[in-house]
C-alpha cells in the first residue's frame, strides 16, 4: 500500500481531532502521545513502502527522492511536536496565554505533514495544488496562533497575504502550462519546446517556489512570519517549509520542465548567490535570535538550490542529504531556543550570555548545531556543503563556489555570535533557567548525536546516494 | 611455513577489534560529560573498567592471533577490521580500521596494560584533587587516542590519532593549569611535537602522492596474499601498500632532482622528523624533562612508557621503507645513539627525580631507535630487539614513575636531596623501586637485562662497531645515574622533617607497583623472537651471547660501584667531582644550555627578524584589508535590512518584481 | 434578428480575448493586492487573481481539449482550495480585529528590521509593546 504514510498522517489528525473532545483536562497529554505515535508509525510506513510504484494510473507515484523527503517530513514533524508540547500543555515556567487547545494544533500541525507527503508523490496539477495547499494553508493557522500577541496575528496575516500572492502566482503559471500541453500531468511538460508563454509560466513558478524556499527576493515574509510564529513553529517553518520548498522545485524543474535543466542552471546559481549573500549579511544586523533563524534559514536556501545545478546525478542526492543534515542541526538548535524561550521568556541574541555557566550541556549541544550549521568539520553540516559546493563546482560554477566559501566565513561569524555570548560574556544577571523537560532533553540528546554521526559515518550519504542515482540517471535528459 | 587464514571468519575479538578503542572512548565522553558532575569516585571506577575492557579484548585478540599465527612461523599482517571512511576518487579511499600484528599487538597489549594499572593508581594518587574525574577522562582520551594510533592500518588514520595524543598529552601536562609552569610546559611540549608533525604531514602526502600516481587506481600493487589479509581493497595510503617490496622498488628508484638522494630517503627523513619529535629525539628533546610537570601518573604512562614510544612505534611500522633507503635507516640509527649517549651524560647530573627519569626515558628511547637503525631486512634482530625493548622498558619504567610518584605523594617535593632514607619508611616502594633499577641498568635475571644483551648483539652483528661500544657506554651510564637516584633517596638519613614523616602508599597504589614488578622480573623471559619478526628471515637469538653479556654486566656494574662510591656516606666525594670538573658539570647540568639556544634562536632571531615585520604587515595590511570588507559586510547588512519594511504590500511588490526579474532573465539567457 | 447582437454573435470572443480578460482580472487583482490598505480588501483582490488562473483552466479546457474534462476539474478544485485559503485569512483578520480593532495593513508593521517607534489605535498589548521597545533599546546599545 503506497499511501499508507500519508493515510497513516490523516487519519492521526483525525483521530487527534475527536479525541481532544472527549479527553479530560487531566488526560490531555493524550493528544501528544496519540500525534507522536501516529508520527513513528507513519514514519515506519514510509520505512515499509517500496522506492518505486504508482498508484490511480501512475497520478500517484512514490520513487527514492520522494522516498526520503517523506521520511525527512515525518521526521521533522515527530520532533516538532516534541519541541510543541510543553508549551501547548503549560509546562514552562513562562506561560503563554492564548494557546487554544493542543488537540487543534496538532491536527494542523499533522495536516501540513500529510500535504507535504502528498506533494513529492504528485504527478499531475491537481494534486500538485491541491497538495502544496494543504501544505501551506494550515501554517498561516499555526504562525497565527497565539491570539494574545501582536505580533503572532500579524505574522498571520503578512503569511497569508504573501503566501495566497504566491498561490496565485503558482496556478496562473501552472495554468499556462496546461494550455501549452494541453495535458494535467506533469510529465507531459517535459517535452515543450520554448516560448515567451513557456517562460512567463516558468517565470511565476519560479517566483511561487521562491516564496516557499525563501529566495531572495521573495523571502521578505520570512523574517516577519519567524518572529511573530510560536517558537516550535519557527522550528517547524525553517525546516519542514524548506524541505516543502526543495521538493516543490524538485517536482517543477525535474519533472515538469527537466528538459530545462541545464538552461536554468545559470539562474538558479544567480540565485543562490544572492540569496545566501543577502541572508547572511541581514543576519549581522539581526538581534531577535528568531529573526536571525529566519535569516539563517534563508541563507541555507541558497546553498540548498546548488544541488539543482547542472547535469549531476549527485547534486539531489547531496541536496537531500544537505537537508537531512541541516534538519538535525536546526532542529537541535531549537531545541535549545523552545526550551531557554519556555523558560524565560527571552529571546535576543543578548540574553543568551554565560548559558555555557548556568546550562553546560544545553549550551555544547546549541554550540555543536550551530557550528554544523556554519560548516565546520567534521560535523555533518561541513560534509553536506561540501557535496553542494562540489557539484557546483562540478557543474563550472567556480565563481559560485567562490561565493559560497565568501558567504561561509560570514556565516561562521555570525553564528560564533551566539557561542560568543554563551561561553565568553558574563552570566544573565536575571538568573539562570529551570533545566529543560525530559521532551526537550532527549530532542537534544537525540538530534546533536545524529548532526554528528551523519557527519562521520559515510553510511547515510551512501545510503541516500545509492537509493536515488540510478533513479536520477533514468529521469535527466542526457 | 605459511598459514592459510580465512579473514572472514575470525574469532569475535578479531572481528571486533574496534572494541579496543572504543571502550575508553565511550567512557571518555560518558565520564566527561555526565558522571564527572555527578560523582568523582564513580568517574575513576568507570575509567578504570573501560580501559580493562579494552585490555581483556586485546588479551583476546593476541591470542587469537598468536594461535592463527603460531610464534616461530611466519606473522603476516591483518586488518580484520575496517570501513570506507574518506572517498578522495576511485581507489583513493581512506579507511578508519584495526591492524593486527605482532607489533601492534604488542603495544595493544602494553597501552592496556599500563593504562589498566596507572588508571588504578591514579585513583589513589589523585585523591582529593578538585579535577580528579576531569583527569580521568583526559587519561580514557589519552588511552583511545594511543590505541587508535597503534591499531591505524594507514597513515592517515595514523596521523590523526598522532595529533590526537599530542592534544591529550597537553592538556595531561598542562593537567594543573593554575600553575604557570605546567602552562608553559604544556604549549613547549605541544608546539614541539606540533613542528615535528609539519615534517610528518609533508612525508605522508609525498608518500601518499606517489604511491597515487605511480600506480593509479588499477594497477595492484601488492600480493594477493596479503591482499587477502584485509577485509577492504588496499588503498594508496595504507601501511601495506606503502611498505610493499612492488611500491618500494619504483618509489626508491625516483630520486629527488639531481641531489644523489631519493625522493624515498627524504620522504622517510620527514616521517622520521615526526617520530623524533614524539619520541624526543635530539635535538627535538627539550618538551619531554618539561612534560614532568604533569601528574606523575601520567609521566608514567605517556611520558614513559606509551605515547613517546609512538615513534618508534611508527618507524618500526615502516621499517620496509626505511630498510630500501638506507640512508634514512643510517639517521635513525646515529640520531638515536646520540639522544641515549647525549641524554644519560645530563642524566648524571639533575637533581629531580622526575627529571633524571626522563632523561633515561630519552636515553632508553635512543637506544629503541638505534636499535632499529641497526636492523635490516636480511638480518632484522635489531626490529625485534627493539620492539623488545619497548617492551620491557614499558615495564621497569612505569614501574620507576609510579614509585617515583609514590615518594613524591610522601614527600611532596621532587628533590632527591629532601629524601633520603625512605627504605625503612616505604618498604614497598622501595623494594619494587630496586627492582625497577636493577632491570634498567642491565643486571642478570631481569628483562632489562635481555632486552638490552638483544639490541647489542644486533648493533655487533651488523658491523655497527662504534655504535656497540657507545651503547655498552650508555649501559653503564645508566647504572651510574640510576643507582644515584636510588641510593640517594632510599638510603643515608633522612634529610627533612617530611622524609621522616613519610609512610607507605595507600593499596591502590602499591598494587600496581608490585604488579609492574613481577612483569618486570619476567617480561626478559618472553622469547620475543618467536613472537615478533619481520620478514621471512627469522630473529633467533640463542640464548645468552656472553661476547656481549659480560662486557655489558661490567659496564652495568661499574656505573653502579662508581654510583655506590660517591653517593653512599657524606656526599662529599661527589660535590668534589663535580668541583673539580667545573664548567663541564655546570654545562652538562644545565642541559647543554639547549633550551637556551632555542630561546635564542626563537625570541631573537625568529621574533625580530620575521615575526616583526610580518605581524606589522598583519596588522597594517591584511587585519586592515579584513577590518574594511568586515565593514562592508556589515554595512550591506544594514543596507540590505531596509528591505525589512515590515510593511506586507511592500514585500508583495518585491514579489511582483522579482517574477518580472526572473522572467527577463529566462528570456535574456533562453532567446 | 437585432443587428447588434448578430454583429456581438459574428465576434464571438476567442481563445485570445478570454485570455486577455483572465491576465486583466490577475493584473486588476495585483493592483488591489499591493494598494487596498484594508486586509479584507487584499483578500477579495487575491480572490480575483486565484479565480483569473482557475479561468483559464476553463479556458484552456474548452478551446483547447473540449473532449476532456481535466481543466474543469482543476477548476473545482481551485475555487475550494481558494475559499480555505479566505476562511482561513478571514479567521485570522478577525482574530487580529478582536485585539488591535483594526485590520489596517500599514499598522501591521510592528515587526521589522529598523525597528521605530509604535504608534496605532487599538488594544494593545502592553507588555508586548514594552518589550520590543526594549529590544529596540538594547539593539541601539550596542
Amino acid at each position: 500500500m503506497l499511501m499508507l504514510p500519508e493515510i497513516i498522517v490523516v487519519v492521526t489528525a483525525m483521530a487527534v481531532l475527536v479525541a481532544d473532545l472527549f479527553l479530560t483536562e487531566r488526560l490531555r497529554m493524550g493528544v501528544t502521545w496519540l500525534s507522536l505515535a501516529g508520527l513513528a508509525v507513519a514514519a515506519g510506513a514510509v520505512f515499509a513502502t517500496p522506492m518505486n510504484g504508482s498508484m490511480f494510473g501512475g497520478q500517484f507515484v512514490v520513487d527514492a527522492v520522494g522516498w526520503w523527503f517523506k521520511l525527512f517530513f515525518v521526521i521533522s514533524g515527530f520532533f516538532t511536536v516534541l519541541l510543541s508540547m510543553d508549551l501547548l500543555h503549560g509546562r514552562t515556567t513562562c506561560r503563554m496565554r492564548g494557546i487554544g487547545s493542543p488537540g487543534e494544533y496538532y491536527t494542523v500541525l499533522l495536516f501540513t505533514i500529510s500535504g507535504m507527503m502528498y506533494l513529492v508523490s504528485a504527478r499531475d496539477m491537481v494534486l500538485l495544488y491541491v497538495s502544496l495547499e494543504l501544505a501551506t494553508i494550515p501554517l498561516f493557522a499555526l504562525a497565527a496562533w497565539r491570539r494574545e500577541d501582536i505580533r503572532s496575528g500579524e505574522a498571520g496575516l503578512k503569511y497569508v497575504i504573501v503566501g495566497a500572492l504566491a498561490s496565485a502566482f503558482i496556478l496562473y503559471g501552472l495554468g499556462l502550462i496546461y494550455g501549452l500541453t494541453g495535458q494535467i500531468s506533469l510529465d507531459a511538460a517535459r517535452v515543450l519546446k520554448g516560448s515567451p508563454a513557456f517562460w512567463f509560466a516558468a517565470a511565476m513558478l519560479t517566483a511561487g517556489i521562491g516564496f516557499k524556499l525563501t529566495l531572495v527576493p521573495f523571502h521578505l515574509w520570512a523574517a516577519d512570519v519567524f518572529e511573530g510564529a510560536p517558537m516550535p513553529i519557527t522550528a517547524y517553518l525553517s525546516v519542514a517549509s524548506k524541505g516543502t520548498g526543495l521538493a516543490f522545485m524538485f517536482q517543477l524543474f525535474f519533472r515538469m520542465m527537466g528538459g530545462w535543466v541545464h538552461d536554468w542552471a545559470l539562474m538558479i546559481a544567480l540565485f543562490a548567490a544572492v540569496t545566501m549573500t543577502l541572508g547572511n549579511c541581514v543576519a549581522i544586523v539581526q538581534h531577535n535570535i528568531k529573526r536571525f533563524m529566519a535569516f539563517s534559514a534563508i541563507s541555507h536556501a541558497g546553498v540548498f538550490i546548488m544541488g539543482f545545478l547542472g547535469p549531476h546525478d549527485y547534486g539531489v542526492p547531496a541536496m537531500l542529504f544537505y537537508l537531512l543534515a541541516y534538519i538535525a542541526s536546526t532542529l537541535a538548535l531549537f531545541a535549545g531556543i523552545v526550551w531557554y524561550s519556555n523558560e524565560t521568556g527571552r529571546e535576543t541574541i543578548r540574553d543568551y550570555r554565560g548559558l555555557s555557566r548556568t546550562n553546560p550541556l544545553m549550551a555544547l549541544a546549541m554550540m555543536l548545531a550551530l557550528f554544523s550549521l556554519a560548516g565546520i568539520p567534521p560535523l555533518s553540516g561541513f560534509v553536506g556543503k561540501f557535496f553542494l559546493f562540489s557539484v557546483a563546482a562540478g557543474a563550472g560554477f567556480h565563481w559560485l563556489v567562490g561565493i559560497a566559501a565568501v558567504n561561509s566565513t560570514i556565516a561562521l561569524y555570525n553564528y560564533l555570535r551566539i557561542v560568543r555570548e554563551m561561553y565568553i560574556e558574563p552570566v544573565h544577571e536575571d538568573g539562570p533557567a529551570a533545566p529543560a523537560s525530559w521532551s526537550l532533553s532527549i530532542t537534544t540528546a537525540v538530534l546533536t548525536t545524529a548532526l554528528v554521526l551523519l557527519g562521520i559515518i559515510p553510511f547515510f550519504y551512501n545510503a541516500i546516494n545509492g537509493s536515488t542515482i540510478a533513479w536520477l540517471s533514468a529521469v535527466l535528459p542526457h | 611455513m605459511t598459514t592459510e587464514i580465512d579473514i572472514q571468519h575470525l574469532g569475535f575479538a578479531m572481528r571486533h577489534a574496534w572494541l579496543v578503542p572504543a571502550f575508553p572512548l565511550v567512557s571518555f565522553v560518558l565520564v566527561a560529560l555526565f558522571i564527572r558532575p555527578l560523582s568523582q569516585r564513580f568517574s575513576a571506577v568507570v575509567a578504570t573498567l573501560a580501559v580493562f575492557s579494552s585490555w581483556v579484548v586485546a588479551c583476546a585478540i593476541a591470542c587469537e592471533y598468536y594461535r592463527l599465527c603460531p610464534p616461530g612461523g611466519e606473522h603476516p599482517v591483518l586488518v580484520p577490521w575496517a570501513f570506507e571512511w574518506l572517498r578522495y576518487q576511485p581507489g583513493f579511499t581512506v579507511n578508519v580500521g584495526v591492524i593486527v600484528d605482532p607489533i601492534s599487538v604488542l603495544l595493544m597489549l602494553v597501552v592496556t596494560t599500563v593504562s589498566t594499572l596507572v588508571h588504578i593508581y591514579s585513583s589513589g594518587y589523585m585523591k582529593g584533587d578538585p579535577g580528579y574525574g576531569r583527569f580521568f577522562a583526559y587519561l580514557n582520551l589519552f588511552t583511545f587516542s594511543m590505541l587508535g594510533l597503534v591499531a591505524a592500518p594507514n597513515i592517515v588514520q595514523m596521523y590523526v590519532f598522532w595529533e590526537l595524543v599530542g592534544v591529550s598529552s597537553f592538556l595531561l601536562i598542562g593537567f594543573y593549569y593554575q600553575k604557570p609552569s605546567a602552562v608553559s610546559a604544556s604549549k613547549k611540549a605541544f608546539i614541539v611535537t606540533r613542528f615535528a608533525d609539519l615534517g610528518f604531514l609533508i612525508g605522508v602526502l609525498t608518500l601518499g602522492y606517489f604511491a597515487f600516481n605511480l600506480f593509479g587506481a588499477t594497477a595492484p600493487a601488492v600480493s594477493a596474499r596479503t591482499a587477502a589479509h584485509c577485509t577492504m581493497p588496499l588503498q594508496p595510503m595504507d601501511f601495506l601498500y606503502l611498505t610493499s617490496p612492488e611500491f618500494l622498488a619504483k618509489f626508491g628508484a625516483l630520486a629527488a632532482g639531481s641531489t644523489g638522494i631519493t625522493l624515498l630517503t627524504v620522504a622517510m627523513v620527514l616521517v622520521f622528523m615526526g617520530a623524533a619529535g614524539k619520541s624526543a629525539m635530539f635535538p627535538l628533546h627539550i618538551w619531554l624533562p618539561d612534560a614532568m610537570e604533569g601528574p606523575t601518573p601520567v609521566s608514567a604512562l605517556i611520558h614513559a612508557a606509551t605515547m613517546v614510544v609512538a615513534g618508534v612505534y611508527l618507524v618500526a611500522r615502516m621499517f620496509p621503507a626505511f630498510a630500501v633507503s638506507g640512508a634514512a635507516l643510517l639517521v635513525v640509527a646515529y640520531v638515536g645513539a646520540f639522544t641515549s649517549l647525549f641524554a644519560a651524560v645530563i642524566g648524571t647530573t639533575q637533581d629531580d627525580i622526575k627529571r633524571v627519569l626522563a632523561f633515561s626515558t630519552l636515553s632508553q628511547l635512543g637506544y629503541m631507535m638505534l636499535a632499529l637503525g641497526v636492523a635490516t631486512m636480511d638480518s632484522p634482530l635489531g626490529y625485534t630487539a627493539s620492539m623488545f625493548h619497548l617492551f620491557t622498558h614499558a615495564c621497569f619504567k612505569a614501574l620507576l614513575f609510579l614509585g617515583a610518584g609514590s615518594v613524591i605523594h610522601a614527600v611532596h617535593s621532587n628533590e632527591i636531596w629532601d629524601m633520603g632514607g625512605l627504605r625503612k619508611k616505604m618498604p614497598i616502594t622501595h623494594i619494587t623501586f630496586l627492582i625497577a633499577t636493577l632491570a634498567i641498568s642491565g643486571f642478570w635475571p631481569l628483562s632489562g637485562f635481555f632486552s638490552k644483551d638483544e639490541i647489542l648483539a644486533s648493533a655487533l652483528a651488523n658491523g655497527h662497531t662504534f655504535i656497540f661500544g657507545l651503547a655498552l657506554f650508555v649501559a653503564g651510564l645508566t647504572a651510574f645515574y640510576m643507582f644515584r637516584i636510588y641510593l640517594v633517596t632510599f638510603w643515608g638519613d633522612f634529610r627533612t622533617d617530611k622524609a621522616h614523616h613519610a609512610h607507605e602508599a595507600p593499596p591502590l597504589m602499591w598494587i600496581p607497583l608490585v604488579i609492574l614488578a613481577v612483569l618486570s622480573v619476567v617480561a626478559g623471559y618472553v622469547p620475543m623472537g618467536k613472537f615478533v619478526s619481520i620478514g621471512v628471515e627469522h630473529a633467533e637469538h640463542h640464548g645468552i651471547n656472553f661476547a656481549i653479556a659480560i662486557p655489558a654486566t661490567i659496564a652495568a656494574l661499574l656505573g653502579t660501584g662508581t654510583a655506590l662510591l660517591l653517593y653512599t656516606g657524606s656526599g662529599s666525594r661527589a660535590d668534589a667531582i663535580a668541583r673539580s670538573l667545573g664548567g663541564v658539570h655546570t654545562l652538562i647540568k644545565q642541559k647543554f644550555y639547549i633550551d637556551e639556544v632555542y630561546l635564542f634562536i626563537t625570541h631573537r632571531l625568529i621574533f625580530n627578524l620575521v615575526s616583526r615585520p610580518i605581524a606589522w604587515f598583519d596588522r597594517a595590511v591584511v587585519d586592515g584589508s579584513m577590518n574594511a570588507s568586515a565593514w562592508a559586510t556589515r554595512a550591506s547588512g544594514y543596507l540590505f535590512s531596509w528591505m525589512q519594511t515590515g510593511q506586507v504590500q511592500s514585500y508583495s511588490a518585491w514579489f511582483a518584481c522579482g517574477a518580472m526579474l526572473v522572467l527577463l532573465v529566462l528570456w535574456a539567457a533562453l532567446i | 434578428m437585432n443587428p447588434l447582437i448578430a454583429q456581438i454573435a459574428a465576434h464571438s470572443p476567442g481563445l485570445r480575448d478570454w485570455l486577455a480578460l483572465t491576465s486583466v482580472i490577475f493584473s486588476i487583482g495585483l493592483y488591489g493586492l499591493l494598494t487596498r490598505r484594508n486586509a479584507v480588501g487584499i483578500l477579495m483582490a487575491v480572490e480575483l487573481m486565484l479565480n483569473s488562473a482557475a479561468m483559464n483552466f476553463v479556458i484552456f479546457n474548452r478551446f483547447c481539449l473540449p473532449a476532456r474534462m481535466d481543466g474543469s476539474v482543476m477548476a473545482i478544485f481551485v475555487i475550494a482550495v481558494a475559499a480555505a485559503e479566505v476562511v482561513v485569512g478571514m479567521a485570522i483578520f478577525v482574530a487580529l480585529y478582536r485585539y488591535r480593532g483594526t485590520v489596517d495593513v500599514n499598522q501591521m508593521n510592528t515587526m521589522q528590521d529598523p525597528v521605530i517607534s509604535i504608534e496605532g489605535p487599538g488594544d494593545f498589548n502592553r507588555e508586548v509593546m514594552k518589550n520590543i521597545n526594549k529590544q529596540y533599546k538594547s539593539r541601539h546599545d550596542h
